[in-house]
């Protein structure tokens, strides 16, 4: 626990009780706070008010659509951006702009979603491995390893492969694909908890298993891990977009930034925009949300 | 000739994908040399052995290295080939060949009758799955080899269009001894008798041919005699459209198949490059309706979707007028097409919604979809667009939106190629992405009749249609030679497909190659499918 998250007491604080000691800790928390704030590179700024802007995009699209994102128009197909279409028209003359809009959610959701598989896939493998000794734990690191020896966008292809395409597989095979990773992780993790002083002494003072594997094991060991998700969110939309692309994800018609990136890469000579826009997208998300987790993660480590 | 690419897993195909995006491979960073003919085909083949399956990409490759028992001259006429000469009995069922015989696989396996028997045997076998040459040969009854010279073909029925598939690759004659090998062992090495052999195959990725050296067996559609000009052949596959167009204009490949529209003018305007354009004749690109299920079972249905389709402005859209709209169920430059059914579904949103209020179709759902008893007017479309050219993934994307004006939920349904041709041959889709070419209107009686809705390897009768009437028809036209009867035999067969609204017309199917002229010239095109023909291909004298 950091100084800056300890509860401050109010029962010090009354009038007439001088007493400085837990007063400058305030002060020094509000302080240190703001001086965090002030630290914060500008970068992180930038990436997080890009951020907010696709959260907005995901949450309330209609307040940034302007056009049907799935009306066809094939007279208006290939025109360039513009005051009518700021991201210009695809190949079938939809309004680019209001695609890349409509697909943010989407996105963003399997970003989420993939990672969430991920973490609970990971976790169960990782703290199971962790807690459990010997042989247990030696089967769980050798099926973790022969995941691994696939790289993890080959893994969420077997996945898809057995299973067929579409958007719930796409977060499915996503999630399989990073839990391996994870899995490890958390077993490293979950063995450093254990050896800990407070787990010893926990121990010591008689409590039963569950209640320290519940209580004391899992919490420390999932902090982290919300860090470690915001990084992997990034991680799970260039996949998701990835598996799209491959035509494995979204189905047509659907407003994905993947599946908009392969529409339009054969048209990149004579209407680089519908490539492009979908993929300048793609790219700030996976870019904001690994800045910002990053710095979340540095934030986490300097406390710690 | 079905649709069809290679069966390769999912997985596979789509690390190729990403290799092929994200990877900067140096291979061809030099010019090739002289000696060195490199053509980079857009479709991935499937097995090199055209007798197997049987899609376009096998015939372009096969057309290089096997040779045809006959041969087919642009006019249609056929003429000898590996066969000198034939005789065809009165009753039109036996074929009596003389073959030649001076020449040799390069295997080092005689040409003779036995080789004859071999082939025709293992294309109807069903272990062969060859939907297309076995598709074409199911009137075919046996072989009786009298000598080395003589083989005489019997047939079930007579077959006035034998003669004209047997010129087609796909019937080319391979090596009796390499047949014996494994089926997967013989995909990757066939061995025929033709200008080029196989040295090696690299799975996705090229075929790499060298020129046989002692070829006396051209045909008389090529230009020369003896072996081929140049020496080296390799045969790169490139499914990116930008990319492979790419490579031809930075000079590492000479030619290309599937020329994408979006670059026709660019190209038109290269002085390097020149366009080889030839519309193909066959049943066109088409969607199938499946009508052995719901709703397409309903022919109000059908014709309702049919009219919903906005076909001429998609193709205007992305194709950029680099194909031609296809009117009918024959392509345009079939003998025999009848232009009189090219305007018998005119898009007319208001005679679709009055089909589809007469079929039951009446309600409407909050996506404003038709619904009856409840339930939405759903259309299953799997596919798999890695198969086909860019601008048909628009427009199917296109037809989708307009099919959704009329209240149809057409569902595309992206897959991987295995599966979607699973579910192709097994009437599991409502519409099928489909074409067939073939030098005959003989098309009409594979891509419809009742006994092509079964097949050992790809169905070709995609709509399940099974009409006794048609079957006649299509069956009596093979038994004539009078073109006045056949002609009238075929106006029937078509406008039966045509009032029974079985299948979607796109576009007709086309030979779209880009040649770079500054290396070297010649580039043909062989007659009976219009494929790319390397054989006369020279190297231009450099001053």
């Amino acid at each position: 626990m950091s100084v800056a998250l300890e509860p401050s007491t109010a029962r010090d604080n009354r009038p007439g009780t001088p007493d400085p000691g837990p007063l400058s800790t305030r002060r020094s928390t509000a302080a240190k706070a703001a001086a965090a704030l002030r630290k914060t590179p500008i970068g992180v700024w930038i990436a997080a008010a890009l951020l907010a802007f696709l959260v907005i995009a995901a949450v309330v699209p209609s307040l940034l659509i302007r056009q049907d994102p799935y009306v066809i128009d094939p007279a208006t197909a290939f025109t360039a951006p513009g005051a009518e279409h700021w991201f210009g028209t695809d190949q079938n003359g939809r309004d680019v702009f209001s695609r890349v809009v409509a697909g943010t959610g989407q996105s963003l959701l399997l970003g989420l979603a993939a990672t969430a598989i991920g973490l609970v896939l990971g976790g169960l493998l990782g703290i199971t491995a962790g807690v459990s000794g010997k042989w247990l734990d030696s089967a769980i690191c050798r099926f973790v390893e022969v995941l691994f020896a696939f790289p993890g966008l080959l893994l969420a292809l077997i996945v898809i492969a057995v299973s067929g395409t579409g958007i719930v597989t796409a977060a499915v095979a996503v999630g399989v694909g990073t839990a391996p990773g994870y899995a490890r992780m958390l077993r490293t993790q979950t063995l450093q908890v254990i050896a800990s002083p407070y787990v010893e002494t926990a121990l010591s003072l008689g409590r039963s298993r569950p209640h320290i594997l519940w209580h004391t094991i899992v919490p420390n060991v999932v902090r982290p891990l919300f860090v470690l998700a915001t990084l992997g969110v990034g991680q799970a939309i260039v996949w998701a977009s990835s598996l799209s692309f491959l035509g494995l994800g979204a189905q047509p018609p659907a407003a994905e930034w993947g599946a908009m990136l392969a529409d339009g890469r054969n048209y990149i000579q004579l209407a680089w925009w519908i490539a492009a826009f979908p993929g300048i997208f793609i790219t700030l998300a996976a870019l904001t949300t690994t800045v910002v987790g990053r710095h979340l993660q540095q934030r986490l480590e300097a406390e710690v | 000739m079905n649709h069809r690419n290679a069966p390769w897993a999912p997985t596979a195909a789509a690390a190729v994908v990403l290799l092929a995006l994200t990877g900067c491979g140096g291979s061809a960073s030099a010019q090739p040399a002289d000696d060195t003919f490199v053509f980079a085909t857009g479709k991935d083949i499937s097995c090199l052995d055209p007798h197997v399956d049987g899609d376009m990409p096998q015939a372009s490759i096969a057309a290089n290295y096997l040779d045809s028992l006959v041969s087919q001259d642009k006019d249609g006429r056929i003429h000898p080939w590996l066969a000198e000469s034939w005789k065809v009995s009165e009753d039109g069922l036996t074929y009596t060949f003389k073959v030649r015989d001076d020449v040799t696989f390069t295997d080092g396996t005689r040409f003779t009758a036995e080789a004859v028997k071999a082939n025709l045997d293992h294309m109807v076998d069903p272990d062969t799955q060859s939907g297309t040459a076995g598709g074409y040969l199911k009137p075919y009854e046996s072989t009786e080899v009298v000598d080395d010279a003589t083989a005489v073909v019997t047939l079930n029925r007579p077959y006035a269009a034998f003669l004209e598939v047997l010129a087609q690759p796909f019937l080319g004659m391979e090596s009796p001894t390499a047949l014996k090998r494994p089926q997967a062992e013989n995909c990757n090495s066939p061995v025929g008798t033709g200008p080029y052999k196989i040295v090696d195959y690299v799975p996705q990725s090229k075929v790499s041919l060298v020129r046989n050296e002692d070829y006396n067996s051209a045909p008389p559609f090529a230009q020369h005699q003896g072996p081929a000009y140049i020496k080296n052949l390799e045969w790169q596959i490139v499914p990116e459209d930008s990319t492979r167009y790419g490579l031809l204009r930075a000079g590492q490949v000479d030619a290309l198949d599937l020329m994408p529209s979006v670059h026709f003018a660019e190209a038109e305007a290269d002085k390097n490059v020149a366009l080889v354009l030839q519309d193909r004749p066959g049943n066109p690109t088409n969607l199938m309706l499946n009508t052995t299920r719901a709703p397409f079972n309903d022919l109000r249905v059908r014709q309702a979707f049919l009219r919903s389709a906005y076909v001429e402005a998609g193709i205007n859209s992305v194709y950029f007028g680099t194909v031609t709209q296809a009117g009918g169920p024959l392509a345009s430059t079939t003998k025999f097409y009848s232009p009189d059914f090219e305007d018998a579904y005119r898009p007319d949103p208001a005679e679709a919604a009055r089909l589809l209020d007469e079929a039951g179709w009446t309600g409407r759902d909050k996506e404003g979809y038709r619904t009856k008893d409840g339930k939405r007017l759903i259309v299953h479309f799997p596919y798999t667009p890695a198969v086909w050219p860019t601008a048909h993934q628009a427009l199917v994307t296109q037809l989708q939106a307009s099919a959704k004006q009329a209240g149809i939920d057409v569902r595309i349904e992206t897959g991987d190629f295995a599966s979607v041709s699973e579910q192709g041959n097994n009437f599991d889709y409502d519409l099928r992405a489909d074409y067939w070419n073939t030098n005959t209107a003989d098309v009409l009686r594979i891509v419809f009749s009742s006994e092509y809705t079964e097949s050992a390897g790809f169905v070709p009768n995609g709509s399940g249609f099974r009409n006794k009437e048609f079957d006649k028809i299509v069956n009596d036209a093979l038994a004539t030679d009078d073109p006045a009867v056949r002609e009238k035999l075929y106006y029937q067969a078509q406008r039966i497909v045509s009032d029974n609204a079985l299948q979607l017309p796109l576009y007709n199917q086309a030979s779209q190659l880009a040649v770079r002229t500054d290396r070297f010239a010649d580039l043909t095109l062989e007659p009976s499918l219009s494929l790319p023909y390397i054989y006369d291909v020279s190297a231009v004298k450099q001053s």
